[in-house]
């Protein structure tokens, strides 16, 4: 009999941690505070940010110098001219690197969408390219002068402003409307899964539940706000890469109008800005539906791109308030049922 | 183990009776130690007729009786099949479904919103990574400001004075003086005091 009641007792108490483990509504997913790759990533891009700022502090200082010799300055002004233009590759490759890890782990997108995520892959690709011509470059420091740093880093510097620094702005914006797309599914399935809560509340009488319906409903415009936002940003980057797209065939036909005028480089990049700016107004004149283009015709493209970022900044910090009204809902809840 | 240990010592108490005991003696200090050596006790001969006669003896009733219940006492009870109904099992299973049921009944009773864990939203919430994302949209031109800056250091012969990175270094170097001031300050009061007392 006893050892009837060793087992029973037993059981039981194993039952009950079963049962507290089964029913008890904590559910966390990956509570484990894993550091996410996302800010991996961004901590080593402000580092090479944080080197590339001290090399220059060291030359800015040589520079100041009246202790050194003209020589010894000079020599030292080289290789921290040659420190500085290594770490600014280095940063540069981190940066696009990054980026294109993160285009590559975008899923769900459509088959326009997906065409465009590898012609940015492959641009990309060819940055990265370009910074090993310039590290091997470097790679012979013997044979780089001071007159020869300041060539190479004028040029990369052009080479950034006129060809990286646009291109780039449009792949991370394309990158952000469709990271964000994800953030918006993960928001709105939360958001359903909170109202079918609030309903079995509403069905049992919980007496918060007017208040709960309240906080939802404000969710709900949130969200739809975040949508919003996120949806301008697209109906944007897309009529913007529409214009892109035609005004290439137009600089390309411009550029050699140019060419045959033996026009600089330099005066070609205007022509090419000028060309973008006058398709913008253009297709802003014509069609009504560009919203982004009728609002602001005269803004160069460059800087549309750039407040698509804006647009996504907006949808992120709704997402953000509405994760604040969930756990404010949340808090409500728990005061409630203690 | 007890029990087999008491059925071993009945069976060294019992002994086979005194006529069965005598005759086996008999038949086996008859026997010849090798086929052409003589008999022992000269009773060779009769061999034949004592072996008949051995194989007509038998054990006494009780002896038999004995032998027979410890031999199918011991060992057989050791491998004796488990009945198929176990109480002990039957009780512990009839308390787990009882847990089960009542925990059940008592979570169904009691109003709760799963889907509304603080933790499991606010994990939610970090996943997203929405702060490192706007800060990352926001340090995006602060990666080209610098880089611009370097390129443009690395091109010129003079220092440009109002290079912001020139600017924030000096910047964070004085506000890091005051304290370094006060730090000296109290320093030297500590130092004229000891020269004082």
């Amino acid at each position: 009999m006893k050892k009837i009641l060793k087992y029973f007792v037993l059981i039981s108490a194993l039952s009950l941690i079963a049962v507290n483990f089964t029913l008890a509504p904590l559910s966390v997913a990956s509570a484990d505070n894993q550091p996410s790759n996302l800010q991996d990533s961004f901590n080593k891009i402000k580092e090479s940010v944080q080197e590339v700022k001290d090399s220059t502090k060291n030359l800015i200082t040589t520079k100041d110098s009246d202790t050194l010799s003209p020589e010894e300055k000079d020599k030292q002004e080289l290789n921290q001219r040659l420190d500085i233009f290594k770490k600014v590759i280095r940063l540069s490759i981190k940066e696009t690197e990054d980026t294109k890890n993160q285009l590559k782990k975008l899923a769900n997108l459509d088959e326009k969408k997906s065409a465009l995520r590898d012609q940015f892959e492959t641009t990309l690709e060819g940055f990265l390219k370009f910074y090993d011509e310039q590290n091997k470059i470097l790679a012979k420091p013997e044979e780089i002068d001071l007159i020869k740093i300041k060539e190479i880093a004028q040029a990369f510097k052009d080479w950034r402003e006129k060809t990286y620094l646009p291109e780039f702005n449009i792949v991370t914006d394309f990158l952000l409307i469709n990271q964000q797309k994800s953030t918006l599914e993960m928001t709105q399935n939360r958001f359903n899964k909170i109202s079918s809560d609030v309903l079995k509340l509403e069905k049992i009488n919980f007496k918060g539940t007017n208040e709960l319906k309240k906080s939802l409903s404000l969710a709900a415009d949130y969200i739809q706000e975040a949508k919003d936002f996120r949806q301008e940003a697209e109906d944007k980057f897309l009529s913007l890469e529409e214009i892109r797209n035609a005004s290439s065939t137009t600089a390309s036909s411009t550029n050699i109008e140019a060419s045959d005028l033996d026009a600089t480089s330099t005066e070609n990049a205007a022509v090419l800005n000028a060309a973008i700016t006058i398709t913008v107004e253009n297709a802003s004149s014509t069609t009504a539906s560009s919203a982004t283009a009728t609002s602001t015709p005269s803004i160069p493209i460059e800087d549309q791109f750039l407040s698509i970022k804006g647009l996504v900044g907006n949808s992120l910090n709704k997402i953000k308030e509405t994760y604040q009204i969930f756990i404010e809902m949340s808090n409500f809840v728990k005061k409630l049922l203690i | 183990m007890e029990n087999i240990a008491e059925k071993l010592k009945k069976l060294k108490d019992i002994q086979p009776d005194a006529e069965y005991s005598q005759r086996s003696k008999m038949v086996i200090l008859v026997a010849p130690v090798s086929p052409k050596e003589k008999p022992v006790f000269g009773l060779g001969e009769n061999i034949i007729e004592i072996l008949k006669k051995l194989s007509q003896i038998q054990p006494d009733a009780g002896y038999s009786r004995l032998s027979k219940l410890v031999i199918l006492g011991a060992p057989v009870l050791s491998i004796k099949k488990r009945p198929i109904f176990n109480w002990q099992v039957a009780f512990s299973l009839a308390g787990l479904l009882l847990v089960l049921i009542t925990g059940n009944m008592l979570h169904n009773l009691k109003p709760t919103a799963p889907n509304l864990n603080t933790l499991t939203l606010e994990t939610e919430l970090k996943d997203l990574n929405i702060d490192i994302q706007l800060a990352k949209i926001d340090y995006s031109q602060k990666v080209n400001e610098t880089v611009s800056l370097a390129l443009k250091e690395i091109g010129q012969k003079q220092t440009d004075h109002l290079n912001p990175i020139i600017l924030e270094s000096e910047q964070t170097k004085l506000s890091a003086e005051p304290a370094s001031d006060n730090q000296n300050k109290k320093e030297i009061d500590n130092l004229l005091d000891q020269v004082l007392l």
